[in-house]
This record gives C-alpha cells, structure tokens and sequence, in this order.
C-alpha cells in the first residue's frame, strides 16, 4: 500500500483535465439545483398548494421521479465523474484513457439526463423505484413508446469503465490504493447492478421475486455504486486536505470488503413482512445489522486521521463537509440497523420516516461530500479566488441545518403516522396530522435550497471574477520544506 | 470554459430555480362563481336550529367527512354528486332506503349507524367503521337533526305565509313549540318492525315465493333474478333520476345480505324508491326471502367483526 | 495486474453474484418459478360487473378506448335481445379483450402517473393492516403480468389498493379523479383533470310537480350516458333516444335536452377498469370461474 502522493496542485495538472472537471460540475450544479426546485414544488402539494394544477407533466407523481433521479443521476453522478477525473490521474500517475472520450461521454451524459426529465415528465418512468428512467418500451413489452434511456445509461456505465479501469490498470503504482479499490469496483458493480435492476423486474421476474431483485437493485445502487464513490473519494480527499496519511490501511481494506460481501445482501429489507419467503428475509435483515462492521470500521478510521487536528474542522470547510457527512453517515447506518428490525419496520415502513431516511444518505451524506469537494477544487480549477468566502459558510450552515430539521421531522412524522395507522385511526385523521410535520419540510427544502442558489452564485461570480487564487490560503500546515 | 458559457449556464439555472418558486407561490385560481339567482322568501336557516351537544360534534364529523358529497347543508349536492349516480342522498328529506321501521317512517338510529359504519358494498356511500364510535353516533344524531330540521322548516313556512309572520318572530315564539311537535313525530315513527322467527325453508315455501315473485317483482328485478325485468331501465326515484333494481344473483345488497335484513326490506320497502312494502302476512314474506336467496349464484359474503360485509369500503 | 488482483477481482464479482443467487434467483425458484405467470388476457377471463357498467355509463368514450369491445353487450342490450340472438355468443369473447386491453392500459397509466409512489399495493400480516385493507397479500397473487414489474410500493401517502377493485362504485373513481377532495377530504392527491374532456350530452330535467312537491332547484338534471363530440351530434343522439323511449316514459322526453358538460375519457375508464381490477383475481378465483 502507497500513500498519496503529496504534490502541489500544479505537481500534477498536466495529469488532469480541469476542463472536463469543470462541466461536470456545472452541470451537477444544474441537476442539483433543478432537483431540489422539483422537490420544492412537491412538498408544496403536500400541504395542499398546486401552483400547476392543470398541467398532467407538472402533477406530483411524475415531478417526484424527476426528484429523485436528476439527483442519483444528474447530481451525485456528474459529481463523482467530475471528482474522478481529478482523483484518478492523481492516483494512478496515468491520464484517463481519453479525453475526446471524456466530452462524449459527458455528452451522452446529459443527453441521457435530458432525455430522461422529458420522458418522465410525460409520463414514460419506469416502475422500478430509483431507476425510473425511461426504459423506452411500454410496461413489460417491447412495444417502443421513448428513447431507450435505460440502454444509453447502460452505454454511458461502459464507457465511463472503460475510461477509468485504463489508468488504473496501468497505475504507477504497484499496489493499489484504497480508494481505487472502491472505484473500480464501483464502475463493474454499477454496470451488473443497472442491468439486474432494469432488465429483470421488468421483463422477468414477476411479483414477488421482483420485487427481491427491485430491492436489491435500490440497494446496491446506493450500496455498490453511491457508496464505494464516496468512500474512494472520502479516502483520496480527506488526507489530501489533512495532508496526513490515513489512520489504518489495514482497516480501509476490512471496511471494503466487508462492504463488498454484507452490503448486497441488504436488498430484500426495503420489502419486509412481505411475500417474499421469509428466510430471503431475515438473511437481508441480519446482513443489514452486520453492515454496521463496514460502516464502523470505515468511521473509526477517519476519525483516527482526524484525530488530534480537530482544528481543521474549523479552518478547512471542505473537511467540515466530509466529516459532517460521515456523522451523518454514522447515523443513517445506524438507523439502518434498528428500522431493519421486524418490530420497527412494521410501524416505520410505508410512512415518512423512509424519506427522512433516504434524504440523509443522499443529500446528508453523499451530496454533502461532492459538495465538500466542489468548495475544495473549484479555486483550483479556475485560478480564482472565492467571490466570497463568507457565502460559503452560508451555504454550509443552510444546508446542514436544512437537512437536520427535514430528517428530524420526517423522522417524526414516520412516527406519528405508523402509529396511527396501527391505532387504525381513520386515513383523513392521519394526513391532518401530518400536515403540520409536511409544513416544516417545505421550510426545512427552503433552507437547503437557499444555501445551494448562494453556492451557485458564489461559483459563478467566482469564476468571472479577478482575482488569482493562490493555494497556501487553504492549506492547513505551513508548506512542506 | 470559457466564462461567458459558463455564466449562461449557470444563471440559467438560478432562473430556473427562481421561476418554480415564484410559480409556486401561485394561489390557486378558485372556480368561476355561479350567477346569482334571485333570493327567495326568508325561511328558516341551520343556524337558527339549536344543536345538541351529540349533534354538535356530529356536525363537525359531518363537515370533516361527508359534505364532498351529501353537500354543506346536507342537501345530497356536493362536488362529487354530479359524478354520482345513484346520487348522494338528500339527508334533509327523511327518506331512507334502508330502515327497519315501516314504509315512509324515518330509520331508527342503529339503522342509520349501520349504513354509516359499513358504507353501502358497491355504491359511492363508504364505510366509516374506524371513526371511534362516538363520532359515529354523534352523526347519527346530525343526520336525525337535519332531517328534523326540514320538517320544522316547512311547518315554519307555513307560519309565514298562511299567518304572514315573519322568520324572526317565528324563530323567537314559535321555533321551540315546532321542534317539539316534529321531534315527536320522528320518534313515534322510528319503531322498528317486529321480524318474527324464520320459519324453515322447505320446498313448499320456496315454491310459494317462486308464485309470488313471478307475479309482483318479475316485472322488475327479472325472471331470473338480474335485475332485467321489462320495466327495470325505465324506473325512477323521488327525485326523478335514474335507478335500477337489484341483482338478486350476485349476494351483495347494499344493507347486508342476511336473511333478516331481506326480510326488513321487503316488509319495509325502500322509501323514495319504487320498491314499495311488500303486503302479507310474515310467512309470505318469508317465503320471498326463501325464493330470492335461491336465486344468487355467487357464494354470499362473509361478515367481519364490525357486522359488515368483508370487502366492504374502508380507510 | 498481478495474481492477488485476478483472484481480487473475482471475489468482488462473487459477493455481487451471491447476493443476485441469494436474494433475487432464489426466492423466484421457490415461489413464482413454481407455476407459470399468468398473460393479462387470463387475467381478463373474470369481467367484473363494475366493468360491464363503464360501457354503459360512458359508451362513447369506451367505444373509443376499446375497440375489441364493440360486440360487447350490455346488461340493459342484453335483456332486449332474443335468448338464442347470435349476437350473444360473441359478446363474452369481447368482454374479455377489451377488459385485457383496459387493464394493460390502466396499468400503464398507474405506472405514468406514478401512483405506486404514493399507494401501496402489499397488505402486510402487521400493524393491523389486515383489519384496515383486507388480507394479507400472497406471493400466488402476484405471479401475473400486471405486477411486472412489481408495483407494490414501498410509501403510503394515501391507502394500500391491494382490495380496492369493487369496493366502491366507478362513479366514486371518476369523482375522485375529477377531484380527490370532493370524496376524499383533506387529500393531498393531485386532481387528475387531463383525464376529463369537454363535450355535449343528453340531460333530463326533472318534472315541475317532483320540483314542487320535493323541494329540488327545478333546474336539476340528469345526463343521460355518452359525451358527444359536437353539439349536432348530440342533437342526433337525442332525437334518436327520443324515438326509442318506452310508452311510460313518453313524458320525460319533452324534458330532455342537449347541454354542455364534462367527463372522463378513455384514459380515466382504463385506469378505473384497472383499480376495480385490484385484488378481484387470484389463482383460485381463476380457477373457480373457468
């Protein structure tokens, strides 16, 4: 095992194709922004509030697709490409494969996203919950009716491989570092896992066994794909910044493994007390509490790196980030392993405690990464200096406490509603009492989405401003001698 | 990038953002009010009908859960009753199909509790067995008020046009003397007929209703049973609209499929309806139900623990 | 790469596949692997009376989204044909493909509207469930084309549908479509209105003495099914229902008239057929009715 390289930004720039870094961020910025404009608009029909009332493509159902997947694919994955063309090379001392295949692939990216927003928003999604991208053919048929998106995807998954195996497979390097573990497993494991997803439950398997392979798909998505570019990046960015190596190899490797064996087998806990035979079931269910050695071992470890440099956490924003995700992260698996459990999942499951859930693995954490990362590179990709540095602590502060209050309440109102519904009080009785709780997410939305608007203003006026931007400003020990 | 693309793209996107919330921030045009017609006489209004705690509380169950359908004063026109056929009862009438009281008298109030806690099986009308039974009965007691209040309206009418008084003085000296008159009246009336034992079922008795239905509901609900007699899409209720005879052959009635409650519709007949009571002594009766259960070709409907059908409507 | 990587690589694929043998090619070779899914069409083999009465209620725009349905014969048809008319005979057989072709629709527009994020079809044996929506959902019900993929849901914004088909009336759908409020108060559902379209119909006033003797606004009315196109052809469709009238109901018939209104089309009937559908078919039924 090697640790990184500690060069200057510009020890390696010839490497790294800033460009490419650039537009994908841009445009992660522009799903970023345009989901949560989504999100925004459909907290407000829960409260009653249809500002399109008329219009079929504006109505909840399919906005609420668009919510979701601009953010797992436009948002997190423009995010982590455009990290990876950043980290990669670093790692590895080798360019990408191509980067004429960099702005195809960025292309058919979007293309792919475009194509995807129009679909849904005419009511093509598919019914496989977090892929609901087209699949371009009438449910379970093959009577075309959309773009194939589902195949694009599938391309644009290959070649995406294809560029960021190449460099790995000639690294520098002879033994591979954590994080490119992570990553590369993560471009085969994306590819088997959008196939499985897609293909099976809508052409195959029927009924129940769908919905295990739905389940696992939802789960490894987040679990093979999500995570494994978090991580790699959590492991590429944080002893960067820190510019100390990390705390243990020995147990960045236990936590990649054990990721890699326990996390799959998660999928059948999103359908429990289901028709799902139940030794299926309590094999995901105990599999579920043992993530929580993945996600132990992972989270000690970079609190060892940290450990003794908590000061960074005040100077660094970007290390504020990462580690504010990872207690998030804490968190949620934590949570995971308790909402697995029968008992909880039958007063939890169906209610808004899932959302809660879900909006703190993906925004809390995940997001809260790539954007760590952003406020990190952009100075650096650009050569300017931040327009503003104070607005960046606003976004921060916006954005964690938005998240807080929207998980703490959705959490709440999970509560609230899977026990009246197990007190079989009557369904109207129910919704009144949530609309109260409905009412603080649209807040809670309105703080995360100011913070991400003064985030992409700040990016903007940073990149058309002046001033030249020099490194040592974000460094947190005095230059190396 | 070069800068000018990239402030494009990203005050593009700040755009965007803007315009979903100011769009979001839109009221919702209301609906185009309707011209305004020219007022009738004063008469008596709900709010001058004192409520009793029980209807009290019945009212704000009502105003929660019924009035999409049987409309804000109850008068069977709320939004959802132009969709609705057949229509959401006019609650304010007083006829009710399904009673164990005589033809034209109001339901007793278990009548009303049941139609309230399974719903009418099949039609618009939904079960409401998880309101807590208090609120259940509190609607009862609404929906026995509205009905009370029509009566003693109409009384007051009379007041003001035949004595030229007019609505305030009625309210002031007369309401009290009116309410206790037509309370009187409804409770007189809301006796539940007496359902004797059931004779067994033997051939000769399926055989006598087989007679008797052939002559007197054939015309109606079919030879069969199907509900397709010669004069079945021709029929029409109080109101004048549209309403159809029941299929014998499926087992669902809307008011349960027992035996005994067979036989209270036939004794009691379905008020504003062309089904009349049905004349004779018990055993003839009896006799009909023998006939008609044999007419159904589907297994009949078990009963959860509430007494209402399973299957029936429930949230 | 060097060998430790190969053999690496492999054992990343391995948990990938075990946990597919495990969790998804498992539970199918113990469950649905068992028996062959059942096509839409078998699915259709039951027509629901709820169905039947959509062509009665909305012909035209039945008419329109099913055309297989066109020798399908109504119960009010039917009681005006002969016992042995040929036209019987083929009328089932027309039933069943429209209602196979109404329910794949309906399906589908469940899909486009995305109304499984928001409804749940998948009664649990906890939290009282059972006693709420009905019985537990089995693994049998679901080995049929209609849930693939799989729709139960995993968020109930609004109740489970697992029991919905034939609780409540279709009129009850279409109102609630139109606007789930007005059935269902205080619902956050989104109302539906692309699924209405403007169009003529036949109304009936009711009689000046009912007006008088029961105290209705004496400008209520009735329509009559079918939404026409154009006010001439709704013109048409009156004088001919005019004509057709039985004896006793000559009177009504100076009542009748031709006015504007709304109602749903063929997308709302499918999607109606579809949730009237719900939890009417399992493998036993199937068997019973064949």
């Amino acid at each position: 095992m090697n640790s990184i390289p500690l060069e200057s930004p510009e020890g390696t720039s010839n490497l790294v194709s800033k460009r490419l870094v650039l537009w994908h961020f841009v445009a992660a910025m522009f799903f970023l922004l345009t989901a949560m404009g989504w999100g925004f608009l459909i907290s407000l029909q829960f409260f009653n509030l249809y500002p399109f009332d008329d219009i079929s493509w504006l109505s909840y159902g399919r906005v609420r697709l668009l919510h979701t997947n601009e953010i797992a694919y436009g948002f997190l994955v423009n995010g982590f490409l455009g990290c990876l063309y950043y980290a990669i090379p670093r790692l590895t001392g080798r360019t990408v494969l191509n980067e004429k295949l960099g702005y195809l692939i960025f292309l058919v990216w979007q293309v792919t996203m475009v194509l995807t927003s129009i679909g849904q928003l005419l009511g093509k999604g598919q019914a496989v919950e977090w892929g609901e991208t087209p699949t371009g053919f009438r449910p379970g048929s093959f009577d075309l009716n959309f773009v194939p998106v589902d195949a694009l995807i599938a391309v644009g998954a290959l070649l995406v491989a294809f560029q960021f195996l190449t460099p790995i497979a000639k690294s520098l390097h002879k033994r591979m570092y954590v994080s490119l573990w992570y990553m590369s497993a993560g471009f085969v494991w994306l590819i088997l896992t959008y196939l499985m997803g897609n293909i099976l439950a809508e052409w195959t398997l029927p009924g129940s066994s769908g919905a295990a392979t739905v389940g696992l798909f939802i789960h490894d998505l987040v679990g093979l794909f999500v995570t494994p570019m978090g991580w790699g990046l959590m492991y590429f960015f944080v002893p960067t910044i820190l510019r100390r190596p990390i705390w243990s190899h020995a147990l960045s490797v236990i936590g990649f493994w054990a990721l890699a064996f326990f996390y799959p087998l998660n999928g059948v806990h999103h359908f429990l007390l289901s028709s799902i035979p139940m030794s299926v079931q309590y094999g995901a269910v105990i599999s579920t509490i043992a993530v929580e050695i993945v996600v132990t071992t992972v989270v000690v470890n970079f609190f060892g790196t940290m450990w003794g440099h908590g000061y960074a956490l005040r100077k660094s924003l970007p290390i504020r980030w990462f580690y504010t995700g990872m207690i998030l992260y804490f968190v949620t698996c934590l949570q995971c392993a308790f909402q697995t459990t029968l008992t909880v999942q039958e007063i939890i499951h169906f209610t808004d405690w899932v959302p809660g859930h879900a909006h703190l693995v993906m925004l809390g954490v995940f997001s809260f990464w790539i954007l760590g990362i952003m406020t990190w590179l952009w100075p650096r990709l650009t050569g300017r200096e931040w327009y503003s540095r104070r607005l960046l602590g606003w976004h921060y502060w916006l954005s964690a406490i938005g998240v807080v209050i929207m998980f703490l309440d959705l959490l709440s109102a999970g509560l609230v509603h899977g026990f009246m519904a197990k007190a079989l009080v009557p369904w109207r009785d129910i919704i009144m009492a949530l609309k109260p709780f409905w009412g603080i997410r649209i807040f809670a939305g309105g703080m995360i989405i100011t913070g991400q608007a003064l985030f992409a203003w700040n990016l903007l006026q940073t990149a058309r401003g002046s001033r030249a931007y020099d490194y040592r400003m974000d460094l947190l020990t005095p230059e190396a001698a | 990038m070069s800068p000018p693309l990239l402030r494009r793209t990203l005050s593009g996107t700040v755009l965007v953002a803007t315009l979903i919330v100011i769009a979001a921030a839109r009221i919702p045009s209301s609906a185009p009010t309707p011209p305004a017609k020219e007022a009738p006489p004063p008469t008596l209004t709900l709010a001058d009908w004192p409520l009793e705690s029980g209807a009290k509380l019945g009212k704000r169950i009502f105003q929660e859960n019924c009035v999409g359908c049987h409309g804000d004063t109850g008068l069977g026109d709320g939004e959802a009753a132009a969709d609705l056929n057949p229509r959401p009862r006019n609650l304010r009438k007083g006829y009710f199909k399904f009673r164990s009281t005589a033809s034209s008298k109001l339901p007793t109030r278990a009548d009303l509790l049941h139609v309230i806690t399974c719903g009418l099986p099949g039609s618009s009308m939904p079960s409401f067995r998880l309101l807590p039974d208090a609120h259940r009965d509190a609607l009862v007691s609404y929906v026995l008020t509205l009905a009370a209040f029509e009566k003693a309206r109409l009384e007051a009418e009379i007041l003001r046009d035949a004595d030229g008084l007019t609505m305030p003085v009625i309210v002031k000296d007369h309401l009290p003397e009116i309410r206790k008159k037509v309370e009187a009246e409804m409770a007189e009336g809301a006796v539940p007929v007496t359902i004797g034992q059931r004779p067994p079922t033997t051939p000769e008795s399926v055989e006598k209703g087989r007679a008797r239905y052939a002559k007197e509901c054939a015309s109606c609900h079919g030879k069969t049973g199907v509900g397709d007699g010669p004069s079945s899409y021709a029929l029409r209720d109080w109101e004048d609209a549209e309403i159809r005879p029941r299929d014998f052959t499926t087992g669902v009635f809307r008011a349960g499929s027992a035996p005994t409650d067979l036989f209270l519709r036939l004794k009691s007949g379905l008020n504003g309806t062309p089904m009349p009571a049905i004349s004779g002594s018990d055993d003839d009766l009896w006799a009909l139900v023998d006939f008609i259960l044999t007419l159904r070709t589907q297994a009949p409907e078990a009963s959860d623990h509430a007494g209402c059908p399973i299957g029936g409507t429930t949230r | 790469m060097d060998r430790l990587n190969n053999i690496l690589l492999w054992a990343g694929l391995g948990c990938f596949a075990l946990s597919f043998l495990l969790s998804g090619l498992y539970p199918y070779l113990i469950t649905d692997g068992k028996t062959p899914e059942a096509s839409i069409r078998e699915l259709a083999e039951d027509v629901s009376s709820d169905f039947r009465l959509l062509k009665e209620a909305y012909p035209i725009d039945f008419a329109r989204a099913f055309p297989e349905g066109v020798n399908a014969l109504t119960d009010p048809e039917l009681a005006t044909i002969a016992a042995d008319d040929p036209r019987r005979g083929q009328s089932e057989d027309a039933w069943k493909n429209a209602y196979a072709r109404a329910l794949r629709d309906g399906r589908d527009l469940y899909i486009a509207e995305a109304c499984w994020h928001c409804h749940s079809q998948y009664v649990r044996p906890v939290g009282n469930e059972v006693e709420r929506f009905g019985p537990v959902r089995t693994t049998a019900e679901d080995n049929n084309a209609l849930q693939r993929p799989v729709l139960w849901g995993t968020r109930r914004v609004g109740p489970d549908l697992t029991h919905e088909g034939g609780k409540r009336s279709n009129d009850w759908h279409i109102a609630h479509l139109r606007n789930p409020r007005s059935t269902s108060p205080d619902s956050v559902m989104p109302a539906y209105t692309w699924y209405f379209r403007r169009g003529f119909q036949i109304r009936r006033g009711v009689s000046s003495e009912t007006a008088e003797r029961e105290g209705i606004p004496a400008d209520q009315s009735y329509p009559y099914p079918g939404l026409y196109d154009t006010k001439a052809e709704a013109e048409v469709a009156l004088e001919k229902l005019k004509s057709s009238l039985s004896s006793n109901l000559e009177e009504e018939a100076e009542r009748m008239f031709v006015a504007e209104g709304s109602g749903p089309d063929g997308d709302a009937l499918a999607l109606v057929a579809y949730l009237q559908w719900l939890g009417t078919w399992s493998p036993k039924t199937a068997e019973a009715s064949k």
